[in-house]
């Protein structure tokens, strides 16, 4: 396959985003929009399914962007299948809510406005995946940071969503700030930028980076360097991942986020955006384990994050608000899993979520939809007769949330993770035991507490007597106040905007079951994807050949384990190492080592359903239950630790979600009585634990302070200096007329004496005034 | 073209606005209607866009080097020469100035409201005196052009500002003419002593004159170094001699804000790199630590100051002084690749664009609202969506948002401060500029959500606008901009768009190893020591470069500041690197360890 096509995947959403831009010129042009940017998403998808299943690979060049001297930085895009497997879920999941949002903003002023963003996130989400160059990766992490800017700001005349989008945009630069000092080290360190090695235009062999750290990752047989800037880079590079993925301490922008209408917080913070940090992770693997200590870091802050973001959800009463911490938790999961080496679990586990979130937001946003904008969940009840194809879409998407064990999407890639971490941890891997298996205990912990809040909310929401209450201020009734308000010469047009859907006209009336085109449907195939026709889906994208994604995961993952020791590290196990060099796809034979053939007679009961080639490859079916780090001997209470683990994880769905049935179903009083006795406990959880209030006032409040200390410091400055060049001519003046001096100099000095003093006063005033 | 009337093209470049400027004071009684000479103006400045893309279509951009020169003797007995010549940075300098000209002009109309003759004349001179700077290859012709835009500017602030016009208008003048001053003396200083090298023949030539400085010694370069940056600092502004510049810039008018912000700023750091660098290397690289904290500093101090204003056009003011901080850094980084000299350029064209882009928008405002109180204004997205595209796009711009103009430079010159030589930059000072990424994120986000974002609000239309908007000269009805207003703001949207896509079509003018950049540098880089292995070529020029001692009788000596263990361990990988005893004359640079050699001293 020719690569060259490629280069349709991002300009196809780009070229759509700058129609979109050109349909906001006139008003009768808008409706155009949604099918202009579907069309540019739904083909760019296409394009990548076709580059999937052609099995592309290799990198493609499409020009210089900048070079000075030895530093450059090529427009060069990379094909592996883990890019083309987020290219399925940025581009694939992207359509859906692309034909999703067509329904549920119509009417706003913003449409065309609205699907610009939306095609333009596109566009930069699919050139973050697919760069091969990290700076080209940085424009693709910036681009979609914009687009999260003005798609949480849509809404722009409610100060909450202006605030919500700032605040996203400036904690990401921080996080932003790390990855581009990182970025630094990395050139200093390797001397390039690109991440896999190429041939210049000169005919120089460039290095990439990833290989280069491979090498070096061999060079320490897997131990990890002991040189502080092996640790460094990842550290940073990480922090920017900590950003853009919403992990402690940079977690706080992406609950404001949902700010932004729903099909951006289904799109932008669940399923695609909010995982970049974790790509880049899974991307940047050698570069992690060249580090000792970079992954358990990760490991550790995912699994703190996951539990802190839950406890949050298990109190929130904001519809979107749980989801959103939700989020937050499963991307700590993710975290979990990388820091656990299980690259394979978190992508997997992006891949399930991407899916499960995106239809929770989805559904979510037709209940919002239904009941005019109404978001708690304290004045929902019974909804199922109302909207009964809702109901069934989201319980589907809470039991992969959950976790149901087999038959949900959810289980499969939260226990990969879960038993992954588990098994390192007892494998103790470079002495970091314990630590993994504390957090491997947060994460079934994390698990229990997941299903039991989702369950709280789908069962206060759906069942039990019929109850609600409209919302009274729905963006689509907002926008047709400010269209008529702010475009007085489209008369022409307002006959059109009158003629809305049926499903508007009772917005005041009663909830009511959306319609199946456009929204229904594609909230439909998210629902399959999130049961195990997902996971199965999932095998065939990645497992479709043997040198497909579940290869190259265990390619990527340099671990110990090879000939089935469970003993500490065997220091001479071949080191796995990238496919070398672009295009040739031909695997490096040493991974054969990372999974032994021992999986005969230990398959778990539960076996995945998934195509990795079970039934011809007896190594792949002992990765497929080995998890993705080749680790598959630990022994946990008496069995092998995947299986235990798989049991656990399942059990303790099953235990949450019967717990919120409980409180939150059959017995609703129960459910007051707790919350009573532990009143102090959710009046720390409803205020998400204060983080934005201690960040208010040991970051942003000094900052400001410092600030105005400043510019009145300036203002000194240049008063001073006014005075001085004014006094110039008569200083030099009393050169002439040295009759006068004596009084002159009186004079400056009694206005220099006056001018200090009252800028003092200001000084004081100002203080207290700010203070 | 034959060379004689190549070598024309410059001259009349230089003397088109000149011409233009004069041709406005004609006894023609139609230019005193404000339309006529607006328009008369507008056709002129577009005439020497154009000239100026003829001269670039003759510049051999294969070979970006000085070109197109040529010289007329004046005075020979005094070296008095005009001389001038065009090479990769100053070319694209020319092309801003003649670009963002019209686009002013464009700009301008409402705003001025009297006397919009005498304006424009003064627009044409301030044209033709950057275009003079730029070309001069003679280091009179480069002073006399580089003090002459005060005059014009002056007018500008001083006949058509705001309320406190006088007094900013002043205090400019006083400001930056009594730094230049500083630098006449050392330019001439930097004269007389190539005249006593060479027999009391004397010379202005600035390429003639970088031949002095192997002649120097640290304490004369240290004094030449300070002199020119008494002018080039306070002009480029860097902290803390920066206080001038939001004082202009919020009475200037919005034409004499863009040509302040983006050009005239830009003569800081290009004397720096054109003059100051190259005439005293070793002061550049002993004073580089502390210029780059200065200006880190500045990046810092006046991004947070940006955070509490209220004036919008204050704002951008101090956003261009914590952002010429950028060019700073990258200017005095002399890593080895040039990476952040030639970032530092390319950022000076992406500043002028952007930041000109938003007073431009800011301006557009104070013609509406008469304001530009952040507490008054908000909401314009709903009213003026078209104009809240370009403000949001400028803004973007200047946040340094990969794809658009500024991101490039930005990060270059960081790349490049953060691999610069121990001793000179170096990490440290990278990240603390990269603070700057994250505040100015702060800062402008701001901007765009008190004014763009949030409810509409806004004190009504000035009468001055409603009158011109009721006579159909201006209407404003395409989303908020008027066609005059589209016109002004889309070509430099486009060329932020295209610069941030295509930064090649300036870099590659720019870098190489005998690119302009390069060039210019060469004479400071050869005193420093760079630990890159493979870079032999490097080396080679480290190893023959002490030849230059002789001829100068008191022996020579090298020296190095703040040698310690380490450097003498790195001496000791690198054979070809000559022996550096160690002895300090000044003590300067002690405190930090640089790794440098410094011969030529005495």
């Amino acid at each position: 396959m020719n690569l060259i096509v490629g280069i349709l995947i991002p300009l196809l959403p780009l070229i759509a985003a700058a129609l979109c831009l050109v349909c906001c010129w006139k008003h009768a042009w808008s409706k155009a929009s949604w099918v202009v940017a579907m069309g540019g998403v739904v083909l760019s998808f296409v394009v990548s399914m076709l580059m999937l299943f052609g099995g592309a690979a290799g990198s493609l060049s499409v020009y210089e962007w900048m070079a000075v001297g030895d530093f450059s930085v090529g427009v060069r895009y990379f094909f592996d299948p883990l890019t083309l497997l987020m290219l399925f879920v940025v581009t694939g999941v992207g359509s859906l809510i692309v034909v999703y949002a067509g329904g549920y903003m119509k009417g706003d002023p913003g449409y065309p406005r609205f699907f610009a963003a939306v095609a333009l996130f596109i566009f930069a989400m699919t050139t973050l995946v697919m760069a091969d160059s990290l700076v080209l990766l940085f424009l693709g992490w910036e681009g979609v940071g914009l687009c999260s800017y003005l798609l949480i700001g849509h809404y722009f005349q409610k100060d909450f969503a202006v605030q919500a989008a700032k605040k996203a945009f400036i904690v990401n630069r921080v996080g932003d700030f790390c990855l581009l000092i990182g970025l630094f080290l990395l050139f200093q360190e390797y001397g390039t930028l690109s991440l896999h090695g190429y041939t210049a235009e000169g005919g120089a062999v460039v290095t990439g980076i990833l290989e280069q750290a491979t090498l070096a990752l061999k060079g320490t047989n897997g131990e990890g360097s002991s040189a502080a800037i092996d640790t460094w880079i990842p550290m940073l590079l990480m922090m920017g991942a900590f950003g853009k993925s919403a992990q402690f301490p940079l977690f706080v922008w992406l609950p404001d986020a949902m700010a932004g209408p729903t099909p951006v917080s289904a799109l932008v913070h669940a399923a695609t955006m909010v995982t970049s940090g974790v790509y880049l992770i899974v991307r940047m693997l050698p570069v992690f384990q060249l580090s000792p200590c970079a992954l358990v870091t990760v490991a550790c802050v995912g699994g703190f994050t996951a539990l802190f973001a839950a406890t949050i959800a298990l109190c929130s009463n904001d519809l979107k608000g749980v989801f959103a911490y939700s989020t937050v938790s499963q991307l700590g999961y993710m975290f979990m899993g990388i820091g656990a080496v299980s690259a394979g679990g978190a992508i997997m586990h992006l891949y399930t979520h991407a899916f499960f979130k995106a239809l929770l937001f989805l559904t979510a946003g037709s209940v919002m939809h239904a009941l005019a904008g109404q978001l708690d969940i304290r004045t929902m009840s019974g909804l199922r007769h109302r909207m009964p194809v809702t109901a069934a879409l989201m319980f589907v998407g809470c039991l992969a949330l959950a976790g149901l064990p087999v038959l949900s999407a959810g289980f499969w890639s939260k226990d990969m993770i879960l038993a992954d971490t588990m098994a390192v941890g007892l494998y103790d891997w470079r002495g970091y035991g314990v630590l993994y298996q504390v957090i491997a205990w947060v994460g079934i912990v994390t698990a229990l507490l997941t299903a039991f809040y989702t369950f709280r909310l789908w069962f206060t929401v759906f069942m039990g007597e019929e109850r609600f209450v409209m919302g009274d201020e729905h963006h689509d009734e907002e926008s047709h106040d400010t269209h008529s308000a702010g475009e007085v010469e489209a008369e022409a047009h307002n006959s059109e905007q009158r003629e809305v859907p049926a499903h508007h006209d009772h917005m005041h009336d009663a909830p009511h079951e959306m319609p199946w085109w456009p929204m229904n449907a594609p909230l439909v195939l998210l629902a399959i994807g999130s049961t195990v026709v997902g996971v199965w889906l999932f095998g065939l994208l990645g497992g479709n050949e043997k040198a497909g994604f579940e290869k190259m995961t265990l390619d990527a993952v340099a671990l110990v384990e090879h000939h089935g020791d469970t003993g500490h590290g065997d220091e001479h196990a071949p080191l796995p190492s990238f496919r070398e060099g672009p295009g040739e796809g031909a695997p490096v034979a040493s991974d054969s080592h990372v999974a032994a053939p021992h999986a005969e007679n230990e398959h778990p009961p539960l076996t995945p359903p998934e195509g990795r080639g079970i039934q011809t490859d007896p190594h792949a079916a002992a990765d497929a239950h080995a998890g993705h780090h080749g680790l598959h001997h630990a022994t946990f209470l008496g069995g092998d630790v995947h299986v235990v683990m798989m049991w656990m994880s399942g059990l303790i769905a099953l235990a949450g979600i019967a717990a919120a049935a409980y409180f939150h179903w059959v017995h609703r009083p129960a459910r007051d009585a707790v919350a009573k006795a532990f009143a102090p406990v959710v009046t720390l959880l409803r205020n998400k634990w204060y983080v934005d209030e201690i960040y208010d006032a040991i970051i942003v409040q000094p900052l400001k302070l410092f600030g105005q200390v400043f510019y009145i410091f300036d203002a000194l400055l240049i008063d001073g200096l006014v005075k001085l060049t004014g006094s110039m001519p008569r200083i030099l003046g009393t050169g002439v007329k040295p009759a006068q001096s004596g009084k002159m100099q009186g004079y400056g000095l009694g206005m220099a004496l006056g001018v200090a003093l009252l800028a003092l006063i200001v000084l004081v005033a100002f203080v207290k005034g700010t203070g | 073209m034959p060379d004689n009337i190549a070598q024309l093209i410059i001259p009349l470049q230089l003397f088109l606005p000149v011409l233009f400027a004069f041709g406005l004071l004609l006894p023609i009684p139609a230019l005193k209607r404000r339309r006529v000479a607006w328009g008369y103006s507008a056709v002129t400045s577009s005439l020497s866009f154009g000239m100026s893309l003829f001269v670039a279509s003759q510049f051999d951009w294969s070979n970006p080097g000085l070109q197109l020169q040529a010289e007329f003797v004046w005075m020979p007995a005094m070296g008095l020469e005009f001389s001038y010549g065009l090479d990769g940075i100053s070319i694209w300098l020319v092309l801003l100035t003649t670009f963002l000209m019209p686009v002013v002009v464009l700009g301008s109309l409402i705003e001025v409201d009297h006397d919009m003759r005498t304006f424009h004349f003064w627009l044409h001179i301030l044209e033709a005196a950057l275009i003079g700077t730029f070309i001069a290859t003679d280091v009179m012709m480069f002073y006399a052009c580089f003090e002459f835009t005060l005059i014009p500017l002056f007018f500008l602030i001083g006949l058509f500002g705001h309320a406190n016009k006088l007094k900013a208008a002043m205090t400019f003048f006083y400001y930056t003419f009594t730094g230049s001053v500083l630098t006449m003396a050392g330019v001439i200083y930097v004269a007389w002593r190539y005249s006593q090298i060479h027999d009391g023949e004397w010379t202005f030539n600035i390429v003639k004159l970088y031949s002095v400085a192997e002649h120097l010694s640290f304490t004369e370069q240290c004094w030449i170094m300070g002199a020119m940056l008494a002018g080039f600092a306070v002009k480029t502004p860097m902290f803390p001699f920066h206080t001038w510049l939001p004082l202009a810039h919020t009475e200037a008018p919005t034409a004499g804000s863009v040509d302040l912000a983006g050009l005239v700023l830009k003569l800081g750091p290009y004397g720096l790199l054109r003059l100051a660098i190259p005439m005293a290397p070793d002061a550049a690289v002993a004073f580089a630590p502390y210029l780059g904290a200065f200006a880190c500093v500045g990046i810092v101090y006046a991004a947070l100051i940006c955070w509490v204003q209220s004036d919008a056009k204050k704002l951008v003011a101090y956003s261009s002084v914590s952002h010429m901080g950028f060019c700073i850094i990258g200017l005095f980084a002399f890593d080895s690749e040039n990476i952040g000299a030639s970032g530092a350029m390319l950022y000076m064209l992406s500043h002028g664009l952007a930041t000109g882009g938003l007073f431009l928008c800011i301006g557009m405002l104070y013609d509406r609202f008469e304001t530009r109180d952040l507490r008054k204004l908000g909401g314009l997205a709903t009213e003026m969506p078209l104009f809240s595209f370009f403000f949001v796009l400028f803004i973007l711009a200047s946040v340094g948002l990969p794809g658009l103009n500024g991101f490039v430079g930005e990060f270059l010159t960081m790349l490049g401060t953060f691999n610069s030589p121990d001793g000179v930059l170096g990490p440290a000072f990278a990240i603390v500029a990269a603070t700057g990424v994250v505040l100015s994120a702060i800062y402008l986000l701001f901007l765009t959500g008190k004014l763009i974002w949030g409810q509409e609000k806004h004190p009504g239309y000035s009468r001055k606008y409603n009158i011109i908007a009721e006579h159909g000269v201006d209407p404003s009805h395409l989303h908020g901009l008027s066609r005059r207003e589209i016109a002004t703001l889309a070509p430099l949207a486009v060329m932020c768009v295209v610069l941030g896509v295509f930064p090649q079509l300036v870099l590659q003018s720019l870098e190489g190893d005998d690119g302009p950049v390069a060039t210019l540098l060469g004479p400071a880089k050869a005193l420093i020591e760079y630990d890159e292995d493979d870079d032999a070529s490097q080396e080679d020029v480290i190893a023959e470069r002490p030849s230059h001692q002789e001829g100068l009788g008191e022996g020579a000596s090298s020296v190095d500041y703040g040698l310690d263990a380490e450097i003498l361990e790195l001496n000791a990988e690198h054979p070809l690197r000559p022996a550096t005893p160690a002895t300090s004359p000044d003590g300067v640079g002690s405190a930090h360890s640089v790794a440098l050699t410094k011969a030529g001293g005495r």
